[in-house]
């Protein structure tokens, strides 16, 4: 209770709570993502002056750098299984054997390495240490020229099972796991085993590269030509999503020493560590995540020094979908992959046994990775809910948007910039352009589009739905005589795209100029009017809609009305007159049962201006209605400001009006209340939109008094 | 008019409550931000791209004399035509970026060439006073423009100033002294190479192998007896020396490696038998079998795939009793794979007749030890 007395409900505290809560979220996500950032840029240089003067082929050509087996899980990867097979072939090391594995595909790929490679089945042993579908051949080639490539053909069970059947059959200290479809850098991984091998007093357990999109670059024979820009929309936006994550993201937890994700398209692991640990999980969506969660937590609990590593140098090229229904399946996979992960290892959360590992890198991802598009969402309804009843603070609405949109671009433009300074990989001014230009329109289209996948995610979690969902790859383009041409583009996934998203940027332009529209009419329109306008045209309606007038009787109604004109018409008679706004005025019975139909924002602005606010009178208007909203009458008009059930109390009010200006404050008297009243106002006009103003910005139950 | 819309618009500023005017200005600041980093991406670009031609100008500058240097007989040095391309292109005349430019030409060609054309570009890298910018680097630079200037002077052979390098080889910054040691080693070569014995650090894996590499260069038939490093403290130091007997078959100090397999760390033993075998130290199978049970399965693991090597007729037994008792699939590969190379396959083919199971673990094993195509 206060001084004031004031009715404050349940609803409005949880509201006030809620957006507060919000506000809070919002200010700690975008300063981590600001922290971030700098801790990227940091780690970024660091890494960049370290290997400027290193030459990686140094340790090329000695039979003492450790074996490192290369998993290239195939699944249906016909069209460009050749190819990379090939590029994986050429890579810059001197122990490395290739272990393609065919996870029972549909189509002939299997069929075409056989032929392509000389493949021969062989009696080849190995030990089933993580329980994995059954294997039904394993194939060597005749050709010498081959000899460190191995073919496994298995049963379907998916990447992680794939996976698991490359790391039980390698036979090296370290494994590499990349998507097939994958284009690498020939010094991949050379430059992701010089963690391994520059570490000392601790274990490095796996060590991951960063991944770009391929989409539109030219790459002849497996290896990168020209590096473009996606022609396609929603390749392009997940290119400049893609630098964000990756240079401002995971270089700055892998300085932190808290990165937890090595992206499944390219990692290095330590074998032993990744086997003890339990290999990749079958159960999980999110199976490159999940696995290096868990050899972290086998490390911990080993009690065993160790640490993860990143590489910023672009190593691996990937094609991304190039449809909203593609990437629609993906993200979704990937928000249920997140929700698996974190509530296999919830132990983490906070434990300070995992150090920054449970403090940071996992409450980061389960705040900002999972639940950031859930709040989102929640917001985006909680805001139309709102305004349907009238209780959106529009101008601030408007300021917190442009605050959203502004830090979003920000960041993107940010990471250009360190892009460009530090790897500048797009050439043409023309690509940085584009890049840009999605980066504007991205908080219109492309990023809903990755909440609602988020979302559907979320349910797609709680109906049990486990499914990886199809990837189709478009493959390399193919000469008229079938055989892949020396140079190719890479084209993504299939162009299935709807009609109505294949018009997304003109969507998004349009977005851009109806914001930019309802800015302008922000800027340009009177601030009052504006929710003056809004409070007559539509709140007040749905407000009275929503809340029923409370039951009062027409005979109460009746005899308060002349009570009050009663008082009124003494009070003036007797030469009172009117005054201005308050400070401070106590009563133990002014009624605020209106004030549960303010918004937090006024709730807030009442903490900050109580004396204004609580002294106000609290009475529902509708059993008050002492003027005719349709009237244009002459006379003195007389805004009651406070109502009080103490003369005493009443008349201190009084003299805080006068002493704020309103010399014609006055009281009136009757039906045992004493109300302050003051006027200043000639015309009904004036003295109504002045209420309107006090009912929206302070109290919503001021009212008026007419005297003719 | 601007003045006025910009007053207006600041008084209404002013006017507006805390909350407004905090958020206002936060995103005031991010737009400003926003411009600020897009100017900054355009210097950049600018910046990158005017350097990106500059390097191109010079890389085409110097491709062309490059090659004439090297090949033509007008070039060579002391003739004039090499004395005006001294002159022309000398460190002092050049911008920063085509000094960068120059080392970058040099330094690839270098790698690509041995004997006299190697040496010429060496001299050439002297001559043109690069070697000033170098040393410079080293002693005035920030910790990553010293080990620039390391690998400077290491890769052109820049001898006059090793004792820079062997300053710095046990640098508390382990990139610095990983550079240093590269540099010492490339400089002084097994002259130098005593430094080793006397370092504090832990050498890891990737600077071992660097120093292995640039002693490779040499083509030594020799180097000086390391088997004494062999009882340092320093464990790394004794793996580094374990992996320069083999390197450079210096089979005499077997004893040592032998009495290494005592040794409390683990990873030292695996480093001292894999040497013996690398080495072909026959008489290391004994003392093999010897500490076979007394060791952990890691190390049991290099013991059984050294004894496929330098095991004899009486390591069979132990590697049958291996192949058909032990539980451990690692184990029973090696312990086959042993047999096989011992000769010993019909033994093992005898152990595992019996056997109905084709899932069986031995069987299995068997049949990939005596596929040749594996």
């Amino acid at each position: 209770m206060t001084e004031f007395d004031l009715d404050i409900g349940l609803w409005d505290v949880l509201v006030a709570l809620l957006y507060n809560l919000l506000y809070i979220y919002s200010t700690v996500i975008m300063v981590t993502y600001i922290l971030l950032s700098f801790i990227s840029f940091v780690s970024v240089r660091k890494y960049l002056q370290k290997n400027s003067f290193v030459d990686y082929r140094d340790i090329l050509n000695t039979d003492f750098a450790p074996t490192v087996s290369v998993l290239a899980p195939a699944y249906n990867e016909s069209a460009t299984i050749i190819e990379n097979i090939r590029s994986l072939l050429s890579l810059h090391y001197s122990n490395y054997e290739v272990i393609v594995v065919n996870d029972g595909s549909k189509d002939d790929t299997l069929q075409r390495v056989i032929d392509e490679y000389n493949m021969v089945p062989v009696h080849y042993a190995w030990q089933e240490q993580i329980k994995t579908k059954a294997v039904r051949a394993v194939y060597k080639s005749t050709n010498p020229s081959f000899s460190n490539l191995l073919l496994v053909d298995k049963e379907n069970g998916g990447k992680s099972d794939a996976l698991n059947v490359g790391m039980n059959i390698a036979t090296a200290d370290y494994i590499t796991c990349i998507d097939v479809d994958c284009v690498l850098e020939q010094d991949a991984v050379l430059k992701l085993m010089k963690p391994f091998l520059d570490e000392y007093d601790r274990e490095v357990v796996a060590t991951g590269g960063v991944i770009r999109i391929a989409n539109s670059c030219k790459i002849e024979d497996g290896r990168l030509l020209e590096v473009k820009v996606p022609e396609n929309y929603v390749a392009r936006s997940q290119a400049l999503e893609y630098i964000r994550a990756f240079l401002l993201g995971r270089m700055a937890w892998s300085l932190l020493d808290g990165l937890i994700l090595i992206s499944g398209a390219l990692g290095v692991f330590n074998r032993k560590i990744a086997i003890e640990a339990g290999g990749y999980d079958h159960n999980t969506v999110g199976e490159d995540m999940e696995l290096v969660v868990r050899m972290r937590r086998h490390m911990v609990h080993e009690k065993r020094p160790y640490t993860v590593a990143f590489i910023p140098d672009p190593l691996c090229w990937t094609e991304c979908p190039e449809t909203w229904k593609i990437l629609g399946r993906q993200r979704n996979r990937w928000t249920r992959g997140t929700i698996e992960v974190l509530w296999k290892h919830r132990g983490m959360m906070f434990n300070p046994r995992y150090k920054l590992l449970g403090l940071l890198s996992y409450p980061f991802w389960f705040f900002f990775e999972w639940l950031a598009p859930l709040l989102e969402a929640f917001g985006l309804m909680l805001f139309f809910l709102l305004a349907i009843v009238g209780l959106v603070n529009w101008s601030f609405f408007f300021l917190m948007i442009g605050l959203v949109i502004g830090f979003t671009i920000t960041f993107t433009v940010l990471s250009l910039l360190i892009e460009e300074m530090t790897y500048h990989n797009y050439r043409r001014k023309r690509d940085i352009l584009r890049l840009l230009h999605v980066g504007v329109i991205e908080p219109f289209v492309y990023h809903p589009f990755v909440v609602y996948s988020a979302i559907m995610g979320n349910i797609d979690y709680l109906l049990g739905k486990s499914s990886w969902g199809d990837m189709t790859r478009k493959g390399f383009h193919k000469t008229p005589t079938g055989q892949a041409p020396k140079i190719r583009v890479v084209k993504g996934v299939t162009k299935n795209v709807t009609p109505i998203l294949k018009q997304a940027p003109a969507t998004a332009w349009i977005a851009v100029a109806v914001a930019f529209m309802a800015f302008a009419l922000y800027v340009l329109l009177d601030q009052d009017k504006l929710l003056l306008q809004n409070e007559f045209a539509f709140n007040k309606t749905i407000r009275e809609w929503i809340e029923p007038k409370p039951q009062v009787s027409k005979e109460l109604i009746k005899k308060e009305k002349e009570l009050f004109a009663r008082a009124m018409r003494k009070s003036l008679a007797a030469g009172g007159k009117s005054s201005k706004s308050s400070q401070k005025a106590t009563d133990e019975n002014v009624n605020t049962s209106a004030s549960k139909k303010e918004t937090p924002s006024k709730t807030k602005k009442s903490k900050t201006d109580k004396g204004r606010q609580e002294a106000l009178p609290t009475s529902n208007p509708a059993t008050l209605p002492m003027v005719s909203t349709k009237s244009q009458r002459q006379g003195t008009f007389y805004i009651v400001a406070a109502s009080y059930s103490e003369r005493g109390n009443a008349e201190k009010f009084l003299r805080d009006l006068k002493k704020s200006g309103f010399k014609n404050a006055l009281i009136a008297e009757g039906d045992g209340k004493y109300r302050v009243a003051f006027d200043d106002f000639s015309s009904e006009e004036r003295a109504r939109e002045y209420m309107m103003n006090i009912r929206i910005n302070v109290n919503g139950d001021a009212w008026l008094l007419y005297k003719p | 008019l601007l003045v006025e819309i910009l007053s207006n618009w600041y008084t209404s500023y002013l006017n507006q409550e805390f909350a407004y005017r905090f958020v206002g200005g936060i995103i005031f600041f991010i737009v400003l931000l926003s411009l600020v980093l897009l100017i900054g991406i355009l210097i950049s670009r600018t910046i990158n791209n005017r350097r990106d031609k500059t390097r191109e100008y010079w890389h085409k500058q110097f491709q062309d004399l490059l090659v004439r240097l090297l090949f033509e007989p007008e070039y060579q040095r002391g003739e004039p035509a090499y004395k005006k391309f001294i002159k022309k292109y000398h460190a002092d005349n050049l911008p920063p970026l085509g000094r960068e430019v120059l080392v970058n030409d040099l330094s690839e060609t270098h790698k690509g060439v041995r004997g006299e054309t190697g040496e010429q570009i060496e001299s050439l890298f002297v001559d043109l006073g690069l070697d000033k910018y170098s040393v410079q680097m080293i002693k005035k630079g920030p910790w990553y423009k010293t080990a620039k200037g390391l690998r400077e002077i290491a890769e052109f052979n820049v001898k006059a100033h090793i004792k820079l390098a062997l300053k710095l080889v046990d640098h508390p910054n382990k990139i610095l002294r990983s550079e240093a040691q590269y540099a010492a080693i490339s400089l002084g070569g097994i002259d130098v190479l005593h430094f080793v014995e006397k370092l504090r650090t832990e050498l890891t894996e990737w600077q071992q192998l660097l120093i292995l590499e640039r002693l490779l260069r040499f083509q030594l038939e020799a180097i000086p007896d390391v088997s004494h490093w062999l009882s340092l403290k320093n464990d790394s130091v004794v793996i580094f020396a374990t992996k320069l007997m083999v390197q450079f078959n210096q089979f005499r100090a077997s004893g040592e490696l032998i009495k290494l397999m005592d040794h409390p760390n683990d990873l030292v033993k695996i480093a001292a038998i894999d040497a013996l075998r690398r080495l072909n130290i026959r008489e290391a199978a004994q003392p093999i079998m010897e500490h076979y049970y007394q060791v952990k399965p890691e190390v049991q693991r290099t013991m059984l795939f050294s004894l496929g090597d330098i095991g004899n007729r009486g390591t069979i037994d132990l590697l049958k009793k291996e192949f058909a008792e032990r539980k451990e699939f690692d184990l029973v590969m090696q312990a086959g794979k042993a047999l096989h190379k011992l000769g010993a396959t019909f033994e093992m083919k005898a152990l595992t007749r019996n056997i109905t199971d084709q899932e069986d673990m031995r069987l299995r094993i068997m049949q990939h030890v005596t596929d040749d195509r594996i």
